[in-house]
């Protein structure tokens, strides 16, 4: 039934916010809030066999697809939009809450497509409704990373653009399902949906855009671009094994460049590489428990995510100030800022906490598998992104050096938004069961992972001991080498000089080189050898004229002295062009005649 | 060295020591075969420790990656 659409949590939002701008004050900030909380019911109000399929062209598209999968991201995506709201809830300017809603409306759109141009249209929404959110900032840096934002992203959806249409062309289908034929299409596909997860070397985009949005801004886009991409790879690509190789690859990579980094939001963008590669790992391993261990992850990651970047928008909010360098000291100041982002840096990966449990699940299903390698990498990344992003930038931005920054308190409105979050991070990590409920395969889950807290932390107290040491003795290598973590007032090059600073590069090498040979050319063809052919093509016929001339005098019997005279009058009569008609006619007669002989 | 540092660190070695001593109460094996490193004992608090090393260790190496900040307005 068509109807069903008006239970659709993403037009819900997007439908709300045509309205935004034409509300104001107390009433806009209650509405803003109040739409994703409307979403949030209406899912819980949604079955399987509730979905829409409509004929569009000769395929079918089927634009509202529901079932666990799309479920379990929707109500991720309503939960956090619902505190991100009552975050900004500060908001004067109607832009950003109509933005916001239309973005998270579209990525809602997205995890309940259930055909390619459906999912396409949402995609690119996302992309141009995200980019607002980095405009509104009004500064020349953001208007700079938001143009360079929407070229990766147009370029990221071109990609899925062709891959879906050659897709249509191969298969005489738009539906999104599992991608089993390894083809030019389903590659351009998972390219597509690669750049949106931020999977090196397309992952720059993020640490170069997201901390050049706004407060609010931040908040929301570090949520849901990377996570809508997850979800597609867990639809389209589980079992891929290139993704468990990337995957592993942005765990670490997202820790290094974290460690770089002096800007918090960078540190925490950095971070959000980090974490994806454990779900995109997750999707490479395939299997039912790695799925829903990806879809868990999303959920758990979205939340603390969140959190942290309420915390570092907080910050910025009050102080002004985004660089570690300029920060410090802030503990005395916004103390509670501080307890709750701790809790957030602690649901990366602590046991009481989301992040323990989520990563566990994944870890689980790696080992499950026996890829030794893949399980070493993820522990290893485990612990240290715990530290060198989450904890870290707790430590440069409220202990570190007294900057003497006396700012106020973060507003109450933000404090309570990060209390939600802080509450359900530890609520699912100390009882995970409801989470686990609405995984895509619960029965797996649930028969090999512990989902109480006395089978978490008393039955399994013996992984609880040793993901304790793996995190403590991490954080006394942190400690210990905490001299050598001196922030600096730098930036750090990311895949994104290539198009920065490498295409200033190329458009200077190609002006200079092929300018270069312009002139070259310009000096060889038209300086020397247009004119040296201009003057051959005079000096033949005219040496070929006189020639003959020469053999007509002699015959007439000129002498040599008039000889010359006339050689004179004929060379300049040729290049005058002034024979007499009839002298030319007969001479054209004759060559005719000699012709016709020949 | 203040006092909250010096308590800090108390803390710290505490717990680390701490985990290491409830390790030895339990019956650990590998999860990739029966001899498999990750059943030896201590080998978390290892890996644990070597994790930020090797994080922290690589991100010296590759200080070349760090620029000005205003590298890309020139």
């Amino acid at each position: 039934m068509i109807s069903n659409l008006l239970l659709h949590p993403g037009l819900i939002l997007i439908l709300g916010a045509l309205v935004v701008p034409f509300l104001s004050g107390i009433t806009r900030k209650l509405f803003v809030i109040a739409l994703p909380a409307i979403g949030f019911l209406c899912l819980t109000t949604l079955s399987s066999d509730m979905g829409i399929t409509i004929p569009f062209a000769g395929y079918e598209l089927e634009i509202f697809r529901i079932d666990k999968l799309s479920k379990a991201f929707a109500y991720i995506f309503t939960i956090s939009s619902f505190t991100a709201f009552i975050y900004g809830w500060y908001q004067e300017k109607a832009i950003e809450p109509m933005s916001a809603l239309m973005y998270v409306g579209a990525a809602i759109g997205v995890v309940f497509a259930g055909d390619l141009l459906t999912l396409y249209i949402f995609w690119e929404v996302m992309a141009v409704t995200s980019t607002f959110l980095i405009l509104a900032r009004r500064t020349a840096a953001s208007l700079a990373a938001a143009k360079r934002y929407i070229l990766v992203h147009v370029f990221g959806g071109l990609l899925l653009l062709a891959g879906i249409i050659l897709f249509a062309g191969e298969t005489g289908s738009l539906a999104f399902t599992r991608f089993d034929v390894v083809s030019l299409s389903s590659w351009l596909i998972l390219f597509g949906f690669l750049v949106n997860a931020a999977a090196v070397p397309f992952s720059s985009w993020l640490p170069d855009a997201y901390p050049e949005s706004t407060v609010f801004g931040g908040v929301v886009l570090s949520a849901y671009t990377s996570k809508t991409a997850v979800y597609t790879l867990i639809r389209g690509f589980p079992g891929w094994d290139i993704l468990i190789v990337l995957g592993c690859i942005m765990t670490i990579y997202g820790i290094i460049y974290a460690l770089l980094e002096n800007d918090m939001r960078r540190i925490l963008a950095y971070s959000i590489v980090s974490q994806v590669g454990f779900m995109v790992c997750a999707v490479g391993v395939g299997t039912p428990l790695a799925l829903s261990g990806a879809v868990a992850h999303a959920f758990c990651h979205i939340l603390y995510k969140s959190l942290l970047w309420m915390c570092a928008g907080a910050v910025l909010y009050r102080v002004g100030k985004s660089k570690c360098t300029e920060l410090g000291g802030l503990y005395k100041s916004m103390p509670w800022t501080l307890g709750l982002g701790t809790i957030g840096a602690l649901a990366v990966s602590a046991p009481l906490t989301s992040g323990f449990t989520s990563k566990t699940m994944i870890i689980a299903a790696v080992e499950s598998q026996h890829m030794f390698w893949t399980w070493f990498t993820l522990e290893l990344a485990a612990a240290a992104v715990f530290w060198l992003a989450g904890i870290k930038f707790l430590y440069f931005v409220f202990f570190n050096k007294d900057q003497q920054l006396k700012p106020k308190e973060a507003p109450k409105s933000m404090l309570l938004a990060m209390s939600v979050l802080a509450f359900l991070c530890i609520i699912i990590g100390l009882a995970p069961e409801k989470l686990y409920n609405i995984l895509p395969h619960t029965d797996v889950v649930k028969s090999v992972m512990p989902y109480t807290f006395s089978d978490i932390y008393v039955h399994h107290f013996g992984h609880v001991v040793t993901q304790s040491q793996l995190l403590l003795f991490s954080g006394l290598a942190f400690f210990l080498m905490l001299p050598l973590l001196k922030r600096t007032h730098t930036i750090s090059l990311d895949f994104d000089w290539f198009y920065r600073k490498g295409s200033a590069l190329v458009y200077n090498g190609l002006d200079k080189s092929l300018n270069l040979v312009n002139v070259k050319v310009d000096t060889l063809v038209r300086l020397n050898l247009i004119s040296k052919l201009s003057a051959l093509s005079k000096r033949v016929p005219l040496t070929l004229a006189l020639a003959g001339m020469n053999v007509v005098w002699m015959l007439q019997g000129v002498t040599k002295s008039k000889l010359a005279t006339k050689q004179c009058q004929f060379e300049a009569t040729f290049e005058n062009n002034v024979f007499p008609v009839g002298l030319s006619a007969g001479v054209v007669l004759a060559v005719f005649v000699l012709l016709s002989l020949i | 060295m203040n006092k909250t540092k010096k308590k800090c660190w108390i803390v710290l070695w505490s717990l680390c020591v701490l985990s290491v001593l409830l390790e030895l109460g339990l019956h650990r094996h590998g999860h990739f075969s029966e001899n498999s490193i990750d059943g030896v004992f201590g080998f978390f608090a290892i890996l644990g420790f070597m994790a930020c090393v090797v994080c922290i260790g690589f991100s010296k190496a590759v200080t070349f990656l760090k620029v000005k900040g205003n590298y890309y307005d020139k």
